[in-house]
């Protein structure tokens, strides 16, 4: 039997003011419950505008020309707005390629990642202090006490991406969005990183939609797989089945990209 | 005798009055011809090591033979001569190329520099300069912003070529890019050796990266060399548990097996 996905994205397309051609093309995929799918592509394919989408969260000149976007059941593109952030807060998180951009630079990192959890979960600054110190723990932050005090620029790119990570856990979602979480980091740092998600997938029963460019890292966190070019899916399911036996030769060209 | 032969070099920064050491003590040689790689994480040294190679940082000690001058000896004008046979290409191709300026004037810059060309010349010869990278004429009167990040990549290796340098240092010149484009600039750099028979240091955080272009690599940590040897074996079999690290995670990135 097959279950109702958790997320299901049909048709959706995007366009923008003045370019020519859409940025997404009647994308449609699916998220099921516990489940991690990668959304592969080169930059420029669309993979970021499409979970902009999702979340809401598109530049306002953006226009979602057709499509609709299941969550849980309901249509996010037509819920009213407060409706939607609370679903945005509770159960959708993003991470963010670029942690030091979407960190607040005035602000500590402790009082970043108590926002959440003041606003959506309504705990007192007192508990919401003890939580961020026991999130940071699940992300295995070293010196959690010292990083709730400091500066986002104070961190190493592993950290800020640990501490985003923290953040986007804090509301207990459903469905985490990572868009290229690990792009911008060293070998090594990247793995820990992708392990540490791999074991917070486990721990927090989460989903993932996971937006990358490299095939590498996909083959092995993500069940599933679509490959986006130019705004269009052209190929997508298991992703053994995919990698395995590419059927398009966008998928083939971009496995052979892969480092060996 | 060794393209490139660096002493026992050192160089140590002050945090908040605390002696940092990026380079301590770090010794290599380069072959002309060859490409050497440097592998090691973020802080471990690599960019100060290449800054100081070309003289963009000034060491604390150590010396730095360049063809069978120590580079350190030189003054002002001698080291300017010097350039001309050691270029280097940065990781971010974005602050690297100056925004105001047209890439016909970009490619051309350092060769009017050096007085090796009249002006007049200057269009030609960075055109000749584009389709060495792989792009084409059109892109001479655009600007930097203009362009992709892999364009741009390609755009400051060109400028890089246009002195016919014997030494090219590239520091992480992949790391921004997305896997497809940068399995297209390794390529284009392996091709760029060959033909010119150019002589490289490749600094990269990641081994694999390194492998696809060096034959020989040395493993930095903490300002020192922990190993060295051919690429092919520091994967296969490395003695160090350091490398094995990095050998590990870049596996881990690696595809699957199905």
């Amino acid at each position: 039997m097959k279950q109702v996905p958790l997320l299901s994205v049909k048709g959706l397309s995007v366009e923008f003011p003045g370019l020519p051609l859409q940025a997404v093309r009647r994308v449609s995929f699916d998220v099921h419950e516990n489940e991690c799918m990668g959304l592969v592509g080169e930059s420029g394919s669309g993979k970021t505008v499409t979970a902009l989408a999702i979340l809401g969260l598109l530049d306002p000149s953006a226009r979602i020309t057709s499509g609709e976007i299941f969550f849980a059941g309901e249509d996010l593109r037509t819920l009213p707005e407060t409706r939607r952030q609370k679903i945005r807060g509770h159960q959708l998180a993003m991470v963010f390629q670029e942690p030091l951009t979407a960190f607040n630079p005035v602000l500590s990192v402790g009082e970043q990642l108590s926002e959440p959890l003041l606003y959506h979960r309504g705990l007192s600054p007192w508990e919401a202090r003890q939580e961020v110190l026991s999130l940071l723990e699940a992300v295995h932050m070293p010196r959690p006490r010292q990083v709730f005090q400091a500066f986002p620029h104070q961190l190493s790119g592993g950290m800020r991406q640990k501490a985003m990570i923290a953040m986007a856990l804090s509301c207990k979602p459903k469905l985490l969005i990572a868009d290229e979480p690990t792009s911008a980091l060293d070998v090594t740092v990247q793995a820990e990183i992708l392990s540490l998600l791999a074991s917070l997938r486990r721990q927090f029963d989460l989903s993932v939609l996971f937006i990358s460019h490299d095939l590498g890292i996909v083959s092995r966190h993500c069940s599933r797989v679509a490959v986006l070019r130019q705004g269009e899916i052209v190929e997508q399911g298991k992703t053994q089945t995919v990698f395995s036996k590419p059927r398009h030769p966008y998928t083939r060209a971009l496995l052979e990209a892969v480092l060996r | 005798m060794a393209l490139l032969e660096v002493r026992n070099l050192c160089k140590s920064f002050r945090d908040s009055g605390k002696a940092v050491h990026a380079v301590n003590g770090v010794s290599f040689s380069l072959e002309a011809g060859t490409a050497l790689g440097l592998v090691g994480e973020s802080g471990s040294g690599k960019s100060t090591l290449a800054r100081l190679v070309l003289r963009l940082l000034e060491p604390d000690a150590g010396s730095i033979r360049f063809n069978g001058t120590n580079l350190l000896d030189l003054d002002f004008h001698g080291m300017r001569a010097q350039r001309r046979w050691l270029q280097i290409v940065f990781q971010d191709p974005f602050s690297a190329l100056n925004p105001r300026m047209p890439v016909h004037q970009l490619l051309s810059e350092p060769l009017l520099n050096f007085g090796l060309i009249q002006s007049g010349e200057a269009r030609a010869k960075a055109s000749e300069l584009l389709a060495l990278v792989g792009l084409d004429d059109s892109g001479l009167f655009r600007f930097p912003h203009e362009f992709s990040g892999g364009q741009r990549q390609r755009l400051c290796i060109a400028r890089a070529l246009s002195l016919q340098p014997r030494l090219l240092v590239l520091d992480e010149p992949t790391s921004g890019l997305d896997v497809s484009v940068q399995a297209q600039l390794l390529s284009l750099l392996q091709r760029l050796q060959k033909q010119f028979g150019l002589s490289y240091l490749f600094i990269s955080h990641d081994l694999r990266v390194v492998k696809a272009v060096c034959g020989q690599a040395l493993v930095l940590k903490d300002g020192r060399v922990v190993e060295a040897g051919s690429t092919r074996q520091l994967f296969s079999r490395p003695s160090q548990a350091y490398t094995r690290q990095l050998v590990e995670a870049s596996k881990a990135l690696s595809l699957a097996k199905f």
